[in-house]
């Protein structure tokens, strides 16, 4: 089984739009597909804006995991109900068969541990692609997709140089191979093993989000010279660059090895964590991923909702649709960046590796 | 000991922060409180070093807020911590499907419940509130439940079997077109039954319809025999019937009584657009605000002719017009926990409303004789018999009916409605009914021109809410709608008056209230929308400023209700001893032309015998 995760960089940034787009795609190729997603979503009008929303229609035989209250609303009728213990706000996470067409409310779970037990009974259904739905601007889930699809816009902010320049920085950190990491360290905890083969040093926490935990790790580095450095959970990009700064042009020999580049998204700005690696890189040193989750395309969309301060209410309103998409892909060389309702559009299905 | 984080995520109020800290303090928690402005990285670091049981943040949702929230959420699952904390978030604009959208494992939506905060923090469903909206566990309440109807003061006790026992005696062999339609209705339902059953039967319900149209008036006639409407009616567009769904597609809001405290009084306002569709939206706005039951109200016309209409029609003035289909429509849209009352208290289609309401969905019906027999409305003697068989249609299907003392509007003054009261509940209990009687909260006609009222309202209110209780152990629900007659045009005035009058009969102990739109005596219209939620807000904070506080009456009120006690005894003597409930109508017992109210005429002269 695949599973494909679309995540955005902010609310109306076009996920949705993007993954209906690939389910029609999809739909046509015979997968026996199943829909999840680790927010909600199925609703005609924006929680926030009140604006109208893409909804998600399903086909007969789809698979549709979501919470038992949400099988209510939508006009898909669903046959097969199937348990699966995963609770969620809204109620037990159901897995539903499509029996007749039509729009579904979707509302999985969103937690990894729960998102992991989902997709192994969803491989005990003989599905063969699951479509991961994000939300908003969360994305740390989707480390277990098997690849993912990013959505930025004009919601995210309206200044297209500034668009297309963060949609590069993100971009730039799909890039670091994958690394298997020895028994030497802890999958819950900070650690550097030094290669001149002192023992390794744990921290007892998996994250480096504070001044004093960042002191730590940059002793160890100056004291015990190159090596390899886990931080397994969320990380402060400043600290970061604070660290390679700090280390200055002696990096030769060191590695700072991530959990997956969405780890580091969710941990902060994608421009800090593009200039952190810059300088370490530059200085010598090397990043590695335990888990490189794989960017298939990027797409870009030029609407955002406007606020009316006089009217108290949000409008539709869109910057350059070709001045966005011509500047994400001059910013952005590396990936295809595509704007759904502007096509052509190259091979989706194969940068999904769909393609049968 | 469990831990909890609480984080505010706000620059600067923390209000809900600290209140909860206090509370969960009291409760036993190792409560921790990070200060306005915290950043989401700060909040999981805190967490990181000090493994909380829970996150509990608290924020006002506006554009970029979500992501704020979400940063917070994708962080934690990021560090990992998300795998052993729980994430709750709760704040102004914060919905289940918000939460749910962010990420959150658990949401507090609209005021604080600790249980229900506990129950997360402990994991546990049981609350039902984590995972199940208000609307799929709020039962129907049973406003008759745990009342025996026991009477307290023998006197009158005695005189309501005396006019019982006359009433049904005289009404025993009698019966109406409006009856009959009754009946014929029901052998109509059971064709349509029948036909979705598969076995149709399209020559027997024609020749119902045809016997059914022959009792009819001639207008009437007119819509089944010629497709002609009556003036104002038109039929409602397959587009307009089409749309409804799918406004309504989306989850729902949870129900937030009106109430501060305890389960009663619950809270009720009519529609009756004159539009189905109209219908719809005031109901699911007024069950959004906390409503817990809606009156369906028909056009005055509708009472005043032989025969109802059929289809799903719209009407260019007040009150919704009384067909299956409309009301099927209407009730299709409500909550599964809104109490639903289909009155037919008056006019000559009263049986057949209860026969149509019961196969609609009705909870609850409205029949009052001496009310609906007065007052512009139908003939007494045509009224009582109808009525009759009304109540039998109520006890048949076990559906409670309450009694509107709107006569009082009138000028009747109150002991003498009260005694149309009593008659109706010792009727419907004789048949096997479940009565409700509804004193009227109002400033009537008998109250200014007698000065009742002059110094203030809640003396006299007050007794007429304790009356009740000195005489039967009986549900009892003041409208219709409270506050009557002091309502102006002005909707902060009008609102105020409700509200005022609704948390009086709160403080009564009563089971529930009626309460208006602040538009609804001077709409010149379909009552609006945004006057319907003035009453509802104004109610719920003044349930909110009163809380369980309870009134007593002062030596003042206890003398009006001694007085409206003795003067109920008295008027239910003189009907036991008139002999005949309709000529005490007639005659004025129970509300006298010189007290302003004269007999009803539609109708009159329409009661035949029962053939052998």
């Amino acid at each position: 089984m695949r599973t494909l995760g679309f995540v955005g960089t902010a609310k109306n940034t076009g996920k949705t739009t993007t993954a209906l787009h690939i389910l029609q795609l999809v739909s046509a190729t015979g997968y026996h597909t199943a829909l999840t997603s680790i927010g909600y979503d199925g609703e005609n009008n924006d929680h926030v804006t009140g604006l109208p929303k893409p909804r998600y229609f399903a086909e007969p035989g789809m698979l549709v995991a979501t919470a038992q209250r949400c099988l209510d609303y939508g006009t898909a009728e669903y046959g097969r109900l199937q348990p699966t213990g995963l609770r969620t706000i809204l109620g037990e996470v159901l897995i539903a068969e499509v029996q007749q067409a039509g729009y579904v409310h979707v509302a999985g779970p969103n937690r990894r541990v729960d998102i992991e037990r989902l997709l192994q009974m969803l491989r005990g259904m003989d599905v063969e692609l699951t479509m991961l739905d994000g939300a908003l601007n969360r994305l740390a889930p989707m480390v277990l997709a098997d690849g993912m699809v990013l959505s930025t816009g004009a919601a995210f902010d309206e200044r297209i140089p500034l668009i297309a320049d963060h949609a590069a920085a993100m971009e730039s950190l799909f890039h670091y191979p994958k690394i298997q990491l020895g028994e030497r360290f802890s999958p819950n905890q900070i650690g550097y093993a030094p290669d001149n083969g002192e023992p390794c040093q744990q921290l007892p926490t998996s994250s480096m989000l504070d001044a004093e935990t960042a002191g730590i790790v940059l002793n160890w580095l100056q004291s015990s010279g190159p090596g390899t450095c886990v931080v397994p959970g969320a990380c402060d990009p400043g600290l970061f660059l604070n660290l390679a700064q700090a280390l200055g042009a002696q990096a030769d020999g060191y590695r700072f090895v991530f959990t997956s580049p969405v780890n580091l998204i969710a941990s902060g700005s994608p421009p800090t964590w593009r200039a952190a690696f810059a300088q370490w890189t530059q200085a010598g040193g090397t990043v590695a991923y335990t888990t490189p989750t794989p960017l298939c395309f990027l797409t870009v969309n030029p609407f955002y909702p406007l606020y009316l301060q006089k009217t108290g209410k949000y409008i539709p309103a869109f910057v350059d649709k070709t001045e966005l998409l011509a500047a994400a892909r001059k910013a952005v060389p590396n990936a295809a960046v595509i704007d759904i309702l502007q096509p052509p559009h190259p091979d989706l299905l194969a940068l999904c590796g769909l393609r049968r | 000991m469990k831990k909890v984080l609480l984080a505010p995520l706000d620059p600067v109020h923390d209000n809900a922060i600290k209140l909860l800290k206090r509370k969960l303090s009291e409760a036993g928690y190792e409560a921790v409180s990070m200060p306005p402005g915290t950043a989401a990285e700060e909040v999981v670091q805190r967490a990181l070093v000090m493994h909380p049981d829970a996150i509990l943040v608290s924020r006002t949702l506006g554009y970029k807020v979500a992501e704020t929230l979400s940063h917070l959420v994708d962080l934690a699952e990021a560090s990992g911590i998300h795998d052993t904390t729980r994430l709750g978030v709760g704040g102004m604009a914060i919905t289940k499907e918000i939460g749910a959208e962010l990420g959150f494992d658990g949401c507090f939506v609209g005021d604080l419940k600790m249980a229900e905060v506990i129950d997360f923090i402990e994991n546990r469903a049981s609350s039902g509130a984590l995972e199940n909206s208000g609307q799929t566990t709020r039962a129907k309440p049973d406003i008759t439940g745990g009342y025996s109807y026991q009477f307290y003061d023998a006197r009158i006790e005695a005189a309501l079997h005396q006019i019982t026992d006359q009433v049904l005696g005289w009404a025993a062999n009698k019966t109406t077109d409006g009856i009959e339609r009754a009946k014929i209705r029901m052998e109509m339902l059971e064709c349509d039954a029948a036909e979705r059953d598969s076995r149709a039967n399209p020559a027997a319900r024609q020749a119902l319809l045809k016997r059914y149209v022959a009792l009819c008036d001639a207008d009437i006639q007119a819509f089944y025999q010629d497709g002609q409407l009556p003036s104002g009616v038109r039929w409602l567009g397959q587009a307009e019937i089409d749309k409804v769904p799918r406004l309504f597609d989306t989850p729902h809001a949870e129900f937030t009584p009106l109430r501060h405290t305890g389960e009663r009084p619950l809270f009720f306002s009519q529609y009756g657009t004159g539009c189905p569709v109209m219908d719809v939206y005031h109901i699911k706005v007024a069950e959004a605000w906390g409503i817990d039951g809606v009156f369906h109200f028909d056009p005055s016309w509708n009472a005043q002719r032989e025969g109802l209409l059929e289809g799903h029609l719209t009407h260019e003035h007040d009150g919704t017009i009384l067909t299956l289909e409309n009301l099927k429509f209407i009730h299709h849209f409500m909550e599964p926990y809104t109490l639903w009352n289909v009155r037919g208290h008056r006019g000559l289609n009263t049986p057949e409303t209860q026969v149509l309401g019961h196969a609609a969905g009705a909870d609850l019906f409205k029949i009052n004789i001496p009310y609906g027999g007065t007052a512009g409305g139908t003939d007494p003697e045509r009224l009582t018999v109808d009525g009759i068989y009304s109540l039998m249609l109520a006890a048949q299907y076990g559906i409670p009916f309450d009694i509107p003392g709107n006569d009082e509007l009138s000028g009747v003054p109150p002991y003498k409605t009260f005694a149309g009261l009593l008659i109706m509940m010792a009727l419907g209990l004789r048949l096997g009914a479940r009565p409700i009687p509804k004193p009227l909260l109002c400033y009537s006609p008998y109250m200014t021109i007698n000065g009742r009222m002059d110094d203030n309202m809640i003396d006299m209110n007050l007794a007429k809410l304790a009356v009740w209780r000195d005489i039967v152990d009986t549900p009892i629900w003041p409208g219709e709608p409270v506050g009557f007659m002091t309502h102006t045009p002005d909707r902060v005035q009008s609102s105020v008056q409700t509200a005022l009058h609704a948390t009086l009969a709160a403080t009564m102990g009563v089971d529930a209230v009626t309460i208006a739109s602040s538009d609804e005596a001077y709409s010149k219209g379909p009552i609006s929308v945004q006057a319907r939620v003035d009453t509802l807000r104004a109610v719920k904070d003044e349930l909110r400023f009163q809380g369980s506080v309870k009134a007593t009456l002062s030596p003042a009120a206890e003398l009006i209700k001694e007085e409206i006690h003795e003067k109920i005894a008295e008027t239910l003597h003189q009907v036991a001893q008139r002999g005949d409930f309709v000529a005490s109508i007639y005659e004025g017992l129970m509300g006298s032309q010189e007290d302003g109210l004269y007999p009803g005429r539609v109708g009159r002269g329409t009661v035949r015998g029962l053939e052998a």
